[in-house]
């Protein structure tokens, strides 16, 4: 197959919804054997055009023409047919069931009488697993992977069927770089195989590194499609909110001398050991390390939810022993949690009733609430965070990532912490709201504040830090100043020393 | 090339993956969709009836048979909006019926007399203890609500028939009858009137109170209430308990509805309560829902129950229909609440 050939073209394409225009005239083009990217904002209608391109939604104008075939309003069955397929941010894999059984879900094998034929299934799956060099046993149950491996079970699903075009939405979003790397290749080899893939994500870095070209959106439309090799982040970051983001982090140093959180070989058996370190006023410490180095685990002790085996934390002088999240808030603790919309939020309740959640007992007198104080400190911090919501009662689940974030951080400033733990801060959120978060963050330290960052992003690690701490392998393997501070130096102390199994 | 039957329901899933993210672009009727099922119902319900639905004695018979399930819905909607169920408020509303009756008897019952405010006290007391059960173990222990409010459902079924000898409490004080036969203003039956109260009651506690904005938390997200602060099993134990309480109430209207109380009454409180909450559109994955929906859901079906009892319809297909009813209006709220997301 010659690598020029035109796979997908998708023209003119319009979707409105009642009273608004997801998309405006898109044009789209993937070629065989390429990684296109696509970027934009929240919003920026990505999702939309996918959701067209696999069938799911009709536009209300434009072609599809996949493979040579042309379609005005292409069906679910006919994309699928055409080889179509999609793997989501959240895995579409069913946790009970077996590797090999998700990878064949829906088109078991069977032998001539028609009955299922496990043998034939396991067989499949392991030498497409082999193919794509993914160390996973076929009879392992998804609950037992790692979420890496889960990822690259759902590439394998892809593939058991006759796969020509693949879509991954941000397949990244919760990899280490460790384990990217094997993605990356997984993805360069179905690029040599002929498969044309699209690739959405928010990392740009990311971007760079595995796409041939990158076509932005922006509000609905189509601003520029360019190949990667002529580009850079802050070219793409400039096309794709419209305007100039010359330094996304701001960093003005507000670290004070006293010393606000002081962690004495603090152990949580099976998690992490012996962590000692100290956290100032106003000061913004990133903790860096691969996914399972014990860093979620470490934020999730000091806010008591997981209990320490031994060791000592000191909070503004007085020791801390909190047994429960009420009991670490009421010491001035906040945590944004890593899963914003699993932990962070009640999705089914609105802005204001999230914001206020954790100032409840300030917010009432005597059980009842004291609703124009509700009001105004909602009114307030929708104004002061750039919530963009269409009122304060619009249920969070309708939020765009950026903007539920930014309710997650309000809840805290309306609570008034002293040492906000953040878990993955901007995982999932576009590049716009991203500099924003950054802003706040950099604000709250100048404040007096002090923050303790857990990322795998190291840009932003080593962006926002004062200090960074890595850990590896439950334990704290360095502890760089600002100026120490690089990607590599990082890196190289947070791969783990003994070899793992991958799986 | 390999088409399975599985292209429908990936394609669903990622169609609902992704309309997480779109703006929310639907729009709602004022007061609910409910409210106009329940008028399109009264309208054909005049229509087929030939105006004998709307005279003023048969709507407040409609009513005055509706304040007894009214206020059960409401603690079951407190219990399902808590994402969890209370299998026991029927077996609840029935004990608290048998003590007040009992207490307030003057022949000789299974419990010992007393004066009639006292009596009500002991079963509002009794239904508070109930709940405070129910809450304390859906607070403390991983087991489900569904099991524990089942088991404590037997337990109370149990205790009733051993305590009362399966016999019917007849002669409770005159005050309590003369109470459900009273009409306010010579049109409304006082236990509708009682029923209104604790429609008033339900309502400032779900949205005046920082007990309900924490109930409604930690009905919908658990874990983020409780990292967010919330004290789940106080909350638990509050939601239960307050259950407990409008159950016992529900339970003294029945005693004044009827002014006779068998153990064995009240076998389809239990369902007949969680029906009208899942007519009303109440979630039953928690977190989501009005006190206003649980009155639409009660009349829905009482008004759906009257119109087949004026057209004559047996009894039995009556809870076929029944049946359709909550099926098709639980089916048109998740279909409803889902276009509204997309």
């Amino acid at each position: 197959m010659m690598s020029d050939d035109v796979l997908v073209r998708m023209s003119g394409i319009t979707k409105n919804y009642p009273g608004v225009a997801a998309l405006r005239g898109v044009d789209f083009e993937l070629r065989a054997g390429e990684v296109h990217c696509l970027v934009g904002e929240n919003g920026a209608g990505k999702s939309t055009l996918m959701r067209i391109l696999t069938g799911a939604e009709q536009p209300d104008q434009g072609v599809i023409t996949i493979d040579g075939h042309e379609s005005g309003h292409l069906r679910p069955a006919e994309a699928h047919r055409l080889g179509v397929s999609a793997i989501y941010q959240e895995t579409d894999l069913v946790p009970e069931l077996t590797v090999a059984q998700n990878m064949f879900l829906g088109h078991e094998p069977r032998n001539q009488f028609g009955v299922l034929d496990r043998a034939a299934m396991r067989r499949e799956a392991a030498r497409v697993l082999r193919e794509l060099n993914v160390p996973v046993p076929v009879e392992a149950r998804i609950s037992e992977l790692t979420a890496a491996n889960a990822q690259l079970v759902q590439i394998a699903k892809a593939l058991t069927r006759k796969t020509r075009v693949l879509i991954m939405d941000e397949p990244g979003a919760v990899l280490s770089d460790h384990e990217l790397k094997t993605l990356f290749e997984i993805v360069r080899d179905l690029r040599a195989r002929g498969l044309g893939i699209i690739y959405i994500s928010h990392r740009l870095e990311e971007l760079l590194r595995i796409g041939d070209r990158v076509t932005v959106m922006r509000d609905g439309r189509w601003v520029a499609t360019s190949n990667v090799a002529d580009t850079s982040v802050p070219e793409i970051i400039r096309a794709m909110v419209g305007r100039e983001l010359t330094e996304q982090y701001h960093k003005t140093p507000a670290v004070r001398d006293e010393i606000a959180l002081s962690v004495q070989g603090l152990t949580v058996r099976d998690h992490f050991t012996d962590i000692s370190f100290d956290v100032r006023r106003g000061e913004i410490v990133g903790l860096a390390g691969l996914v399972g180095a014990g860093r979620s685990s470490l934020l999730a002790c000091l806010f008591g939810v997981i209990p320490a085996t031994s060791g000592t934390v000191i909070l503004n002088g007085e020791p801390l022993r909190a047994r429960s999240s009420v009991a670490a808030i009421e010491r001035g603790i906040g945590l944004v949690p890593e899963d914003r919309r699993g932990t962070g939020l009640v999705l089914s309740r609105s802005v204001s009733e999230n914001l206020m959640l954790p100032s409840l007992d300030r917010l009432s007198r005597g059980g009842a609430l004291r609703q124009k104080a509700l009001r105004d400190v909602a009114k307030k911090y929708i104004a002061e965070l750039r919530v963009k919501t269409p009122s304060a009662a619009q249920p969070v689940q309708y939020l765009s990532g950026g903007n539920q974030q930014k309710v997650v951080l309000g809840k805290w400033l309306a609570r008034g912490v002293s040492l906000l733990l953040l878990d993955e801060p901007t995982a999932g959120v576009d590049v716009g709201a991203k500099a924003e978060i950054y802003a706040l963050i950099n604000k709250l330290a100048a404040e007096g504040m002090s923050i303790l960052m857990a990322s795998s992003e190291l840009p932003e690690v080593l962006g926002m830090s004062d200090r960074v701490l890595v850990m590896s392998e439950g334990r704290l393997t360095a502890e760089l100043s600002r100026e120490e501070a690089t990607q590599e130096k990082i890196m190289s102390f947070a791969v783990p020393m003994s070899t793992r199994s991958a799986s | 090339m390999n088409v399975s039957d599985s292209t429908r329901t990936e394609v669903k899933k990622s169609e609902q993956q992704i309309a997480a993210e779109e703006p929310r672009t639907g729009r709602q009727l004022p007061g609910g969709t409910m409210l106009w099922v329940l008028l399109a119902l009264c309208v054909l319900a005049m229509a087929l009836t030939k105006g004998v639905f709307i005279r003023p004695s048969n709507l407040t018979t409609v009513l005055f048979q509706s304040s007894v399930i009214g206020v059960l819905a409401i603690a079951q909607a407190f219990a399902v909006l808590c994402r969890g169920l209370d299998l026991s408020v029927g077996a609840t509303a029935i004990f608290s019926a048998l003590v007040v009756g009992g207490a307030s008897s003057a022949t000789d019952s299974f419990v010992p007399h007393l004066p009639l405010p006292l009596a009500i006290l002991a079963g509002l007391v009794l239904g508070l203890v109930i709940g405070a059960v129910n809450g304390f173990l859906t607070g403390r222990t991983p087991v489900p609500a569904f099991i524990i409010t089942l088991s404590t459902y037997l337990v109370i079924v149990g205790v009733t028939f051993l305590v009362t000898n399966a016999s019917p409490v007849n002669n409770p004080d005159p005050l309590i009858r003369k109470f459900g036969d009273a009409r306010i203003g010579g049109l409304i039956p006082a236990p509708v009137l009682a029923w209104l109260v604790f429609i008033g009651i339900g309502y400032l506690l779900l949205n005046k109170t920082k007990y309900g904005a924490m109930l409604y938390a930690v009905g919908g997200n658990e874990t983020a209430a409780r990292l967010s602060g919330v004290r789940v099993p106080r909350v638990k134990l509050l939601t239960y308990g307050t259950a407990g309480v409008f159950a016992a109430v529900a339970g003294i209207l029945f005693l004044a509805r009827t002014g006779t109380v068998l153990p064995s009454d009240g076998g389809s409180f239990m369902l007949d309560s969680i029906a009208a909450v899942a007519v009303g559109g109440i979630s039953l994955n928690g977190g989501k829902g009005r006190i206003r929906d649980v009155v639409l859901g009660v009349l829905i079906l009482a008004v759906a129950s009257n119109l087949m009892n004026l057209m004559g319809v047996s009894q039995y297909l009556q809870a076929a229909v029944q049946g359709a009813i909550i099926l098709v209006a639980v089916g048109a709220n998740l279909r409803l609440a889902k276009g509204r997301a997309e």
